[in-house]
């Protein structure tokens, strides 16, 4: 088993090739999820049969001479606020336990299984997506692979906690205020927020309609890359979703940072980061060739911004569920729900204005530099049911704190890949690599070059302090 | 106007708000959506006097 195809490059590879066949992969890949899981609480359906009746028609596709699919034969799993035909969509909530199974696949879904993805199953959430630790009290905690009494981050916890054990190379995610990338940096694997309206949202439970985003978390960037390839389109049924035609990035891969003009991020990302946070923003600084520190104006009231459209939309969303069935809510969040929707309209327009002007100012600073570096969590993985975080002389609540640093950039809806170090401590610190609008393909090349570097990886400790 | 006096208006403010939401709250859980809305008070100051010039209007959908 250990010897079995781990990534996605690997599965299409050995697919292809003869050396296995597609279900040979989607076993290996559902006995690891059932020895896992357990201990990790990830996944909350597990969809075996599906799994296995799509490996059976790639591998009578391929006796039969078909072409290989740019995703043949990789297991993947999805968030729970994805689609998945015959699956109750849940996003986290027991609110939605008794709504019908989805009729079809949501878009990503869809798309997926079109590449040869084989569906491994929906994975656990924090409720709503309201949250950075995938503590849920109805569907249970997810814990980090890499020290169980820890948290996964969130709210894409399940997806960032199966990656990270190897159950799934590819796990798709959804990002408002930072739940690919949270995860992503507590769990060391890498993770991609594209740019807002970048991919489809159509079949997806909506959380902040104004901020969220849909994107995948994988073990190598190469992985990272294809995941992301296969999902890009347009689609008139997403009022949000960019009428772009597909751009690759797999090819551009190779070119690693050449001819990229790179600084790091200070003042508000060091001001809110720990030892470890600022420790891993260096290394990447010094390793990307980074010699440039510069400062986003504004990223303070920025994170305030966020959190105010944040607790107004969704408040918004839930009101008529709040006033009918105010005791099915998860107790960690109800209450930001209805203050959320007390919002006055003035706080929530003044935030959208500000997020405009912030924009413009932060757009400003690409006219000098094409990728910009900071830390992607304020502190490595807290403990589950940890209240407190300490950065500096500083104690704040974990739960609304852990986006400190991811709410300034998703706000404005940048594109950032999360690339994984690892600390002295043995657990992991994700950066971020931020990058124009539209320009995954910068922030997936400086990835590569981290994870060529031996620095960044999802599966080793090297780079360790 | 002075915090405490602040904080008493909004504190009246959430009490109107959940009347004319219709939503009857337990004392506890008012209690504690009184404190997140005291918090979402906060974040509006935070962005309360930064200068946005007047033409920054925006559409119903965020656009890039």
């Amino acid at each position: 088993m250990s010897n079995f195809p781990f990534t996605a490059t690997e599965c299409i590879a050995a697919f292809g090739s003869g050396e296995v066949s597609a279900g040979e992969i989607a076993t290996a890949s559902l006995e690891r999820i059932r020895l896992a899981n357990p201990a990790l609480n990830a996944f909350i359906e597990i969809t075996g049969e599906r799994a296995l009746s799509e490996a059976r028609l790639l591998d009578a596709a391929r006796k039969h001479g078909a072409s290989m699919l740019p995703l043949a034969a990789v297991p993947y799993a999805v968030k729970n606020l994805f689609d998945v035909e015959g699956i109750t969509t849940l996003a986290g909530a027991r609110l939605y336990a008794h709504n019908p199974p989805a009729r079809r696949d949501g878009k990503l879904v869809e798309w997926l299984h079109g590449a040869g993805g084989l569906l491994a199953g929906t994975l656990n959430m924090d409720a709503y997506a309201y949250g950075f630790t995938t503590e849920n009290t109805h569907y249970g905690s997810t814990h980090n692979p890499r020290d169980l009494s820890r948290s996964a981050g969130g709210s894409s916890g399940g997806t960032g906690a199966a990656v990270a054990a190897g159950l799934v190379p590819i796990g798709i995610g959804s990002d408002t205020n930072g739940s690919i990338r949270v995860p992503s940096s507590l769990c060391g694997v890498f993770g991609l927020k594209p740019t807002y309206g970048r991919l489809s949202k159509t079949g997806s439970l909506p959380f902040v309609a104004s901020l969220d985003h849909l994107g995948p978390l994988a073990t190598t960037v190469a992985d990272l890359a294809l995941a992301y390839d296969v999902m890009q389109g347009s689609d008139p049924l997403d009022p949000a979703c960019a009428q772009r035609p597909v751009e690759a990035t797999v090819t551009e891969l190779p070119r690693g940072i050449e001819g990229l003009r790179i600084a790091r991020l200070a003042g508000y990302f060091d001001d809110n980061a720990d030892e470890d946070a600022r420790w891993a923003s260096h290394v990447a600084a010094k390793a990307l060739h980074a010699d440039d520190e510069v400062e986003i104006p504004g990223a303070a009231q920025a994170r305030a911004a966020a959190y105010l459209i944040t607790a107004s939309e969704s408040g918004a969303l839930y009101l008529d569920a709040l006033r009918e069935r105010i005791d099915e809510f998860e107790p960690h969040s109800v209450e930001r729900l209805i203050a959320g929707s007390l919002v006055p309209a003035v706080w929530y327009q003044r935030a959208q204005r500000y997020r405009r002007w912030y924009l413009e100012r932060v757009l400003a600073l690409f006219e000098d530099y094409d990728l910009l570096i900071a830390p992607a969590t304020p502190v490595t993985a807290p403990l589950l049911g940890q209240q407190f975080i300490r950065i500096g002389e500083r104690e704040l609540l974990t739960r609304p704190n852990m986006g400190l640093l991811t709410q300034p950039i998703s706000f404005i809806g940048l594109p950032v890949v999360v690339a994984p170090l690892w600390t002295g401590s043995g657990l992991p610190m994700g950066v971020q690599l931020i990058a124009p609008p539209w320009r995954e393909d910068i922030c997936l090349r400086a990835a590569n070059a981290l994870e060529k570097s031996g620095l960044s990886g999802s599966r080793t400790s090297s780079g360790a302090r | 106007m002075k915090d405490k006096d602040m904080n008493t208006e909004l504190t009246r403010y959430v009490d109107v708000a959940l009347a004319l939401h219709g939503l009857e709250l337990n004392e506890a859980r008012r209690a504690e959506t009184e404190k997140q809305f005291l918090l979402l008070a906060s974040m509006s100051r935070i962005i309360a006097t930064e200068p946005i010039p007047d033409e920054i209007e925006l559409a119903g959908i965020f656009r890039l």
